[in-house]
């Protein structure tokens, strides 16, 4: 047993880290926040030259085949500043999908894109009967000659903003299983038909709505196996959903360390408010919180990186997410109780960490649904 | 004990008179919206005539003597029009109720000469005028009596300075009628004994106003600066320096001893049908058992806080023996139900919650709304410094002489 970092990933640790308190200080984070497309693309650009983008996928195919406890140590970093951007959806999520169900010629033709940051891809998935569960697949595809016709609206979808292909989960089939009769298809975002606008409100990132108005899309642009679609995203969604986890951890440090030396800092009654009980007691809250999902997201780090049995992979990565969501939910409104009046100023980064918080609590699944994954597979 | 309502005949008839008023004046539509911040400058300037046409009435302040400008009603009569004018703002129809000014006379009331009574009641108590409440400074938050204004005597004004955060409910474009500023006009003098409170005329040279960019709150809030203000002599509200006490009057009437019979949280009651009327899959949300569980969470909560209301009316009303610490308890119960609330909404509606659109936004934007207010418990007070009260209301650690510091 070694709990400790190699040294590449304390080298990467510290120029990731570097790198964003250069460039990504918190104030950059509020203006991508304050536009219109919550998207930088000269962020997306840098760190698409300095590999970040391309890391997860093959050297072959243009990344740098790194593994994903490595990828931790960068989702931590970035989870730390508030990186924003589509490094889930485009390089995690729509990157996997396609290595691993992708003909070698989507690989070929798609991935180098994507590794690059040269192409942004989305994935859409859920709908207005919102829900991570295959029975909430209802957007219909039907084929017509050598083509599928798309219909249906998905919704709180995360980048397709600036997305220029989705891969969009449609059903193609009814059947007893909700899981059978999924299929995945690669839709070119300016297909007719196809509509898409952001839902205005208090998120962390852009979340849109996205309507197929009779969308064509060409049968080669299946991923996969037609209606074997959900089974192929297991493993994209295990990738993302743990390093997603990293990113929450690496937020929640964040939130404690600021909070940490808020409290030292503020005076009121003539002492640091970390002096008053009440306000230790709220940031041992968020230690507590922080060091239950680093740890539990790190085991899980592991157990996907050395290919663990699929169940127990499951099982370690729907703990990590479910108990990350919390925690980064709960140091956020601990933060907040203890910055009081200046916590609710838009002059202050904290709003911007437990706005992210409360967006990323659902994405991917919220802790409920983790923690019901998690019940089936230990037997209750 | 019988906890029913009954309602006299003459009652029944006062709430004919009270509906067909806000039917005359209410908006026909449901436009008002549930966040404050989002009110408009026209809709905020007509909510401030509704006011002042309460104040005519003698609704706008009822309980408060006739002399002073209130309504000097019964009880009978606020009831009713608690529970009319409550109906109306739920149902997001009416923009008026801006009562913060009618508890800035707590400090009047107590501390106040009768001059004074005479001079500034009427126009508080009937509507007319609308002021911040400035007592909150960058460094002097939960401890207010740190705070580094200052006014200092020259003939008949006293020049003040200072800096005031997080005050006001005002839509940018509007300026309040006069603020009420607690300044140190005694330096030399001990804690609490150092302070006087002005009604600062809020149109005088040297006072700045910068709106503050919220994520929530209960309506757009300033900072102020006073750089050199010259405010009348007559401004002073009680005694120089007796300001700590009439502060302090006016900070027991906002955390609400007196309880209430409308129950407060009607949002829980909202999501409640909106669940059972929402299908998600083909079957209604609430059908899910774990947001059954849930929400039924929820409706205890409320159900507590209504209770908690009925309870310090019937204290006040002398029906049951009073206990020091019950109004603290509701608002302290109030701050730490809002982030479970909030947290439940995500479990419950996912990201739908967060939505802020006209189309797709849960109950007009009151849910959206729930979920910011969640982490803003701090107006008011924090949650600790309610703590504080209670337990000394409650004698816990009264030897401890920083104890006696900690004050608000
Ligand atoms: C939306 C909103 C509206 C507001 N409206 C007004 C208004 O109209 N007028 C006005 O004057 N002010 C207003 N305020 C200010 C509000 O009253 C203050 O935010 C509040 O009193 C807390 O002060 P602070 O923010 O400086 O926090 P601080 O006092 O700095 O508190 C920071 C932390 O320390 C804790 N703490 C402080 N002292 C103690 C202690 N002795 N023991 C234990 N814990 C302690 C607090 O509980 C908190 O957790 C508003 C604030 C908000 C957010």
């Amino acid at each position: 047993m070694d709990l400790s970092l190699t040294e590449t990933q304390e080298m990467l640790k510290n120029t990731t880290r570097d790198f964003l308190k250069q460039e990504c200080p918190w104030t950059v984070v509020k203006e991508v926040d304050d536009s219109k497309t919550g998207f930088s693309a000269e962020l997306w650009r840098k760190t698409s030259e300095l590999g970040w983008v391309g890391m997860s996928l093959p050297e072959a195919y243009g990344g740098m085949g790194s593994s994903i406890q490595d990828l931790g140590v960068l989702y931590e970093e970035m989870g730390q500043a508030l990186l924003p951007g589509p490094y889930f959806s485009s390089p995690l999520l729509c990157g996997s999908i396609i290595l691993e169900s992708g003909t070698e010629e989507q690989k070929k033709k798609l991935l180098p894109a994507i590794a690059d940051g040269k192409q942004i891809l989305a994935l859409a998935l859920t709908e207005p009967d919102y829900g991570w569960e295959p029975e909430c697949i209802h957007l219909s595809a039907t084929a017509k000659g050598s083509n599928f016709v798309l219909n249906g609206t998905k919704r709180f979808i995360h980048d397709a903003q600036i997305a220029d292909q989705i891969i969009c989960v449609a059903r193609t089939k009814k059947s007893s299983n909700p899981a059978d009769g999924i299929t995945l298809f690669l839709v070119d975002k300016k297909s007719r038909g196809l509509s898409c606008r952001d839902l205005p409100g208090f998120v962390g990132e852009k979340l849109n709505e996205m309507t197929f108005n009779s969308v064509e899309v060409p049968a080669a642009n299946i991923i996969g196996k037609k209606d074997n679609g959900w089974s192929a995203l297991a493993k994209p969604m295990r990738i993302t959903s743990v390093l997603m986890s990293s990113y929450m951890v690496g937020a929640c440090q964040h939130l404690l360390d600021m909070t940490v030396e808020y409290a030292q800092t503020r005076v009121q009654f003539g002492q640091p408010i970390g002096a008053f009980q009440w306000v230790q007691g709220y940031i041992i809250g968020q230690a507590n919180h922080l060091e239950k999902a680093r740890w539990i997201t790190a085991e899980a780090l592991w157990k996907v990186d050395t290919n663990k049995p699929q169940a127990e992979q499951d099982e370690a990565v729907s703990l990590a997410k479910s108990v990350a969501s919390e925690s980064f939910h709960e140091c956020g409104h601990l933060s907040h109780e203890v910055h009081a009046g200046v916590g609710v100023d838009k002059k202050f980064p904290l709003y911007l960490y437990s706005k992210k918080a409360k967006t990323l609590y659902s994405y991917l699944g919220d802790p409920i649904y983790h923690r019901k994954r998690v019940a089936d597979l230990i037997g209750l | 004990m019988d906890f029913e309502f009954y309602y006299t005949k003459e009652q029944e008839e006062f709430r004919k008179e009270v509906s067909a008023f806000i039917e005359e004046n209410a908006y026909k539509e449901p436009i008002v919206p549930p966040d404050p911040v989002q009110m408009s400058k026209e809709m905020f300037i007509y909510g401030r005539e509704l006011d002042r046409k309460m104040g005519k009435k003698g609704w706008f302040a009822p309980a408060y003597p006739k002399q002073y400008g209130g309504g000097g009603l019964d009880l009978d009569h606020c009831i009713i029009l608690a529970e009319e004018f409550a109906k109306v703002s739920e149902q997001h129809r009416w923009p008026g109720g801006h009562e913060v000014s009618s508890i800035h006379t707590g400090g009047i009331m107590s501390q106040g000469t009768e001059e004074q009574k005479r001079k500034f009641l009427p126009k508080l108590l009937s509507g007319e005028w609308f002021g911040f409440q400035c007592f909150t400074e960058p460094d002097a938050g939960s401890d207010e009596a740190s705070m580094k204004s200052t006014a200092v005597r020259d003939g008949d004004v006293y020049v003040i300075n200072g800096d005031k955060v997080f005050v006001g409910q005002q839509p940018e474009g509007l300026r309040p009628d006069y603020l009420y500023w607690p300044a140190v006009t005694d330096p030399k003098a001990p804690r609490h004994q150092n302070i006087s409170a002005f009604f600062i005329p809020a149109d005088l040279p040297g006072i700045t106003y910068i709106p503050l960019n919220l994520i929530a709150a209960e309506g757009q809030k300033w900072e102020v600066l006073c750089e050199d203000v010259r405010c009348p002599a007559d401004r002073l509200i009680g005694e120089e320096n007796k300001g700590w006490l009439v502060t302090q009057a006016t900070l027991a009437l906002e955390h609400g001893g007196g309880g209430s019979l409308t129950p407060r949280n009607k949002r829980v009651l909202h999501v409640i049908d909106y669940c059972k009327k929402t299908l998600r899959n083909g079957k209604p949300i609430s059908s899910n058992p774990m947001v059954r569980d849930l929400l039924v969470q929820l409706y205890i909560e409320a159900e507590v806080g209504r209770l908690w209301g009925v309870r310090n009316f019937a204290m006040s009303q002398g029906q049951i023996p009073r206990i020091r610490y019950t109004g603290t308890q509701i608002s302290l119960h109030r701050k730490r139900f809002s982030p479970v609330f909030g947290k439940a909404l995500m479990d419950i509606l996912g990201p739908a919650c967060l939505i802020d659109d006209p189309e797709l936004g849960i109950l007009l934007g009151e849910v959206v709304n729930e979920v910011r207010m969640a982490d803003v418990t701090h107006i008011g007070g924090t949650p600790e410094v309610q703590q504080i009260m209670m337990s000394r209301a409650m004698g816990l650690g009264r030897s401890a002489t920083r104890a006696e510091a900690v004050h608000k």
